[in-house]
């Protein structure tokens, strides 16, 4: 960190100027009275498409029935919105996205987005309030269908939202920063705004007063912007109960950043209710007097939603005056940003881990001025050392992902000797898969040693993976992609040959229902991610399991049911061929395959044409093991 | 490193949990007094409701009757809350004793009430569908009482039902040291509990000094300054004895100067909005943590600088080796992994060994062991006690769990148990008859590791129901990992002219169920030597399954 005031466009890494930001603003404000449900502006000799989305305010357009209104996302219209390993599907607020598909689905937005493209023009998506929200996943359905990394000269898509409420939950915003999109999202956020807490709390406990509040943001409502109704008994009561609620969340998170030991946390958390959402993209919070703070870390962002909110004892404020605040605060970004945006700077608090926890702690002349911006926004020290914590967070799973980069070169070594075992079996008219199952020579035992080594280490990443202990991009990285397929493609055929030589499908049943490893399934899902293939594309490394099924069924099974078993082996087989990885040594003499098909030569022909042919001596065209 | 004491306190004020368990033991302190209470007369008696809030959560509060409630306030007279040694033989909590910990002191009281209740609740337990979250809660006794019953709770609700959690508001102690260890054993007991407790509550101190009582599970200490969640027994221990009431004796006459917990938490949730009053904090995280908790604990600066000046080793200090050692629980628990791998690893040796011990065309790997010829006979012994220290620990730990949790290991455990079993307990036996004279290695020779490992791989499949169909192949590793202690005690019999009729049934099921490996045929194997002695003494008329089987060497064709 060099200097601790950045512009910008560089705290975000988008090339964003004053002008833009000012523009996306006051269309976004203006969206709301147009009587679309967004605007779109573009001007001949402009480089930029701005699309705005206008806000809505029923209760139903912020809650859709269950506690948090909230839904598992539509992975056909947003496929990565998971996490990949772990294979959980993020959470949207199902209101916002039924808004955003009702723009698919009955304007021209589609149309209007591919003429921009076409262009080649910059698109920015923005909005205010509930706007915001579905700017948000407009932005993931552009980068989800053009992929800037795919085109030509791409102009990155921009998303800018004023006062937006929040719109997914952890494995939303896992999803984004594992894509690298997260950088597409700004978010402007007045300190004391209400709205970007609301989905804080549940339903419940604000129901009565919510319309009444959400009226007083509604520019078509005879409320809107009615000082009464902000300085009511009501609204103090339902800034309350938010802020409450943003306590219990960011409490919650705290005590799983911070490491926290007590098991009660676990046994609490399935009596209270708490919300699911979570913070991403780059917050800029407007500190109130002109000073913009900019932050990344998710759970310091939502640490920052709660204490930014807290009632400074030295200024001797009351809870009224801040609740009108805060519902004021909703209705002024233009305003506030006019002023701010002219100093065209903003404090980075990147490195949480070193915050001054004090004034006194504030060593330097950049934690001096670190200082300020903390309190500007009002931050305590406990709020300081909760902010720390997120940033020791980040900083721990770097050094995991460390440890693991260090196995690296063992894991390679590894793979390097079992790639050698291959090539040797393969001589011995055997093929490897064979030659490690019936465990005759001493290479066959040192190769069973090396196998249980490698899952060791791959073991340990999975474990990391599970509890979300890596960087979010890991399984985004191609060299961790590319060797976590070379590494399932060499080793799985191994570890299905100990399954069935120790017959362990006696008690667990079929190897690919049960039985198979965690360290296959995810390496096998960060390459279907990686190429955007449907689940199951690459599943040619089982094919061993499946053979070996066969070869019981055959004996044991109506011959109706092995005809389909043997079709559904044509098909990996053919897939197999399709990417490459067949290879000779699957159709060597002395392999359980060849001796099955011989056993049963003429009975499965017309189920597998493709196989009859290899048998038939097609299979000495393929390529040797490499 | 972090404390985040703060942060679980935090958490459970602004959840309203607190405050809705608060509302229904007022409710129940005010509603009319013929709700079911315990039939001691009082002063020691407590009243207890059931109170269904949502569709899925059910509170079951307990609260002091009147007039004990009164004796409560007058600080306890003598013999209130003497301890007694638990008896054993008491059905009611026999589940706590275990081998390593045979007794521990509970509260007499509260123990005294919840056994005069204990007809009603158990008969309550009934009532709760397995799919409703449950709370017990109480005041003062009535919590003591509530966590008696919500550890019995913990012993007796079906497996499928949701554990219930026990929060109470100013309750004493309920036990010593040896009940919170064997509570310890138990790996989510002890997080099943919350005890909120005011700085100037009397009733939770009365305990404290005189006698050896231990705080379970963790407690939510409030001050006028704040809150914080401990679980630390010592600084819970600490902060109890260095907070308390006020020096005026309590007037026994003043019904009404019991704390209020309704007006404390009321004063915390206020206090969320308002920011606390700056504090300037410096050094490292985890101390700058516990200074901040301490604050909120009722000690800011001062207090604790007059406690230094006592001369008693620092609190500090003391919260700051809980986290340390926590932490390295934790990390302990991932390196569990590796020693998993590390054991699969031995298994291989060992695996490969039986295949080097196979190549001898004559005997079983058994028999190799057993004859100590080679280097590698002595590498294997070594193999087999890494695997075996590795899974004596792991049955160890497991055993400790609540048999209740279903089975105490993960299944795939249980089947990685089964393996080893099957795979070392040979050489176990082998070791065992080597030496002269020992016999009967199921009374004396075999390890209770075994015989758990044998016991939970018997419920898994019960579990399981998949027994039913029989084995389609042969086992490679004989399924009875006893089976040559059999073998061993037929030797025995045959030597001593005993029947040998047990032994041929069980081979001859063995066999026709696939579950021995084949490599007992072999010609050398000492069951082929056994079989060699025994029939040459066999009655020419003498004819069974097993005999016509041997003698027809339909066992040549075994699994072919």
């Amino acid at each position: 960190m060099t200097t601790e005031r950045r512009n910008l466009g560089v705290v975000t890494g988008m090339i964003m100027g004053e002008d833009l930001i000012q523009r996306a603003c006051s269309l976004a404000i203006n969206a709301h009275t147009a009587g679309r449900t967004y605007t779109l502006e573009r001007q001949a000799y402009s480089s930029q498409v701005f699309f705005a989305f206008s806000g809505s305010w029923s209760v139903d357009d912020w809650f859709a029935q269950k506690s948090f209104g909230d839904s598992k996302v539509d992975l056909t219209l947003f496929p990565s919105l998971r996490s990949i390993g772990n294979d959980e599907t993020a959470i949207v607020n199902r209101s916002f996205l039924r808004r955003f598909e009702t723009v698919l689905r009955t304007t021209q937005f589609p149309k209007e987005v591919e003429k921009a493209v076409a262009e080649n023009k910059q698109i920015v998506f923005t909005g205010h309030s509930s706007g915001g929200a579905v700017a948000v996943l407009a932005t993931i359905w552009i980068l989800e269908n053009y992929r800037p990394e795919e085109k030509h000269n791409p102009t990155p898509p921009l998303c800018l939202t004023f006062g937006s409420p929040l719109v997914g939950d952890r494995v939303f915003g896992h999803a984004l920063r594992r894509e690298n999109w997260s950088r597409h999202f700004v978010h402007f956020v007045n300190r004391y705004d209400v709205v970007p807490r609301i989905l804080l709390a549940p339903l419940p406990s604000i129901q009565r007063l919510l319309q009444t509040i959400l009226n007083f943001f509604n520019p078509k409502s005879k409320y809107f912007h009615y000082e009464p109704l902000g300085k009511s008994l009501e609204a103090t009561e339902f800034f309350g109960t938010v802020m409450t609620n943003a306590l219990s969340v960011a409490s919650h998170s705290a005590c799983s950043f911070m490491g926290c030991t007590n098991l009660l946390l676990e046994t609490v958390t399935s009596f209270v209710d708490l919300s699911p959402y979570r913070p991403c993209g780059t917050y800029i919070f407007c500190a109130g007097n002109k000073k913009l703070v900019a932050l990344k870390n998710p759970d310091a962002v939502l640490q920052l939603m709660f204490y930014s909110l807290q009632l400074s004892p030295e200024l001797e404020e009351n809870i009224a005056e801040v609740a009108y605040k805060s519902l004021e605060g909703h209705l002024i970004y233009e305003a506030e940003l006019q002023g701010s945006l002219a100093i065209q700077d903003a404090v980075d608090l990147d490195n949480l881990e070193k915050l001054p926890l004090s004034s006194e702690g504030a060593g330097s002349d950049l934690m001096r001025s670190i200082d300020i911006a903390l309190n500007d926004l009002g931050l305590s020290a406990r709020a300081r050392l909760c902010l720390c914590a997120a940033g020791e967070l980040e900083k721990q799973k770097l050094r995991n992902q460390a440890k693991i980069e260090g196995n690296r070169s063992k894991i390679e070594e590894g793979l390097k000797m079992l790639k050698g075992y291959r090539a040797k079996c393969e001589v011995r008219e055997l093929g490897y898969y064979d030659a490690f199952k019936l465990q005759k020579d001493t290479e066959d035992f040192h190769a069973n040693v090396k196998r249980l080594d490698l899952a060791g280490m791959w073991d340990e990443i999975v474990e990391m993976l599970k509890r979300y202990e890596l960087p979010d991009n890991f399984e985004a990285r191609k060299e961790w992609v590319e060797l976590g397929t070379r590494f399932r493609r060499l080793v799985e055929p191994l570890d299905i040959a100990n399954y069935y030589r120790h017959l362990k499908n006696e008690d667990t049943g079929p190897y690919m229902k049960r039985a198979r490893p965690k360290r296959y399934r995810y390496t096998q899902r960060w390459l279907e991610h990686a190429n955007r293939k449907e689940a199951g594309y690459y599943s040619e490394s089982y094919l061993w399991a499946r053979v070996e099924e066969l070869c019981m069924a055959t004996e044991s099974k109506p011959l109706e049911e092995v005809k389909l078993m043997v079709s559904e082996l044509e098909a990996l087989i053919l897939r197999g061929l399709e990417i490459g990885q067949i290879r000779r040594d699957v159709f060597l003499e002395k392999t359980t395959f060849v001796k099955w098909w011989k056993k049963h030569d003429p009975l499965f022909r017309s189920e597998a044409p493709t196989i009859a042919a290899l048998m038939d001596g097609k299979a000495r065209e393929l390529p040797p093991v490499d | 490193m972090f404390s985040c004491g703060l942060e679980l306190a935090d958490l459970m004020v602004a959840s309203n949990l607190l405050h809705r368990l608060w509302a229904v033991i007022s409710e129940l302190y005010s509603s009319d007094r013929n709700e079911p209470n315990s039939p001691l007369t009082p002063p020691f008696s407590v009243r207890y409701k059931t109170f269904q809030q949502q569709p899925d959560c059910t509170i079951i509060a307990f609260v002091p009757s009147s007039s004990s409630a009164i004796h409560h306030r007058q600080g306890g007279g003598g013999g209130l809350f003497l301890s007694s040694t638990f008896q054993q033989n008491n059905p009611l909590l026999q589940f706590l004793c275990t081998e390593n910990n045979p007794s521990f002191h509970i509260n007499e009281e509260a123990f005294a009430i919840f056994t005069s209740l204990s007809d009603k609740l158990s008969c309550l337990q009934q009532q709760f569908s397995p799919n409703s979250r449950l709370i017990v809660t109480g005041h003062g006794l009535g919590g003591a009482v509530a966590s008696l019953y919500t550890l019995w709770l913990l012993n007796n609700i079906p497996p499928n039902a949701k554990p219930p959690l026990c929060i109470t508001f100013g309750s004493p102690l309920v036990g010593d040291d040896g009940l919170r260890k064997t509570i310890l054993c138990r790996s989510t007991w002890n997080s099943r509990f919350l005890h909120v407790v005011s700085h100037d509550d009397p009733i939770p101190r009365l305990s404290v000094s005189e006698h050896s009582y231990k705080p379970l599970g963790t407690f939510l200490m409030c001050s006028p300054s704040g809150c914080a969640c401990l679980d630390d027994p010592e600084s819970i221990l600490r902060w109890m004895a260095l907070t308390g009431p006020s020096e005026n004796p309590v007037n026994p006459g003043q019904a009404d100067n019991c704390v209020d917990y309704g007006t404390i938490l009321g004063r915390l949730k206020d206090s969320i909005a308002n920011r606390a009053a700056v504090l300037q904090i410096e050094g490292p995280p985890l101390r700058a943590s516990i200074l901040l908790q301490l604050e909120a604990m009722g000690f800011g600066e001062i207090q604790l600088q007059q406690q230094q000046q006592l001369n008693q080793s620092n609190l500090v200090t003391v919260m700051e080796r809980w986290v340390r050692e926590k932490y390295l629980n934790k990390e302990k628990r991932i390196s569990d992994d590796k020693k998993l791998n590390d054991a699969k690893i031995y298994m291989a040796h060992l695996e490969w060994y039986k295949k080097v011990c196979e190549c001898d065309p004559f005997k079983s790997y058994y028999d190799c062991y057993k004859s100590k010829m080679f280097p590698r006979d002595m590498d294997a012994a070594k193999f087999k006690n890494h695997l075996t220290n590795y899974w004596k620990t792991k049955v160890e730990e497991a055993e400790k769990q609540p048999k209740k949790d279903g089975l105490p290991l993960q299944t795939r455990w249980i089947f990685g148990g089964t393996n080893y079993r099957r795979m070392v307990e040979p050489l176990d036996i082998a070791d065992y008859y080597n030496k002269e004279g020992n016999k009967d290695y199921f009374s004396n020779g075999r390890s209770p590791h075994y015989k758990l490992l044998e016991k939970w791989e018997k419920e898994a499949r019960g579990a399981e129901q998949q027994k039913n169909d029989a084995r389609r192949q042969i086992a490679s590793l004989t399924e009875d990992s006893c089976f040559w202690a059999h073998l061993e005690e037929a030797k025995l019999s045959l030597k001593n002219g005993e029947s040998i009729t047990n032994f041929e049934n069980y081979v001859m099921t063995l066999i026709n169920n696939f579950a021995v490996s084949r490599e007992i045929f072999r010609e050398k194997s000492s069951f082929m030597e056994w079989w060699r002695a025994y029939e040459s003494i066999l009655q020419p008329l003498y004819r069974s399954e097993f005999t016509d089987y041997m003698k027809n060497k339909t066992y040549l064709q075994y699994g072919a």
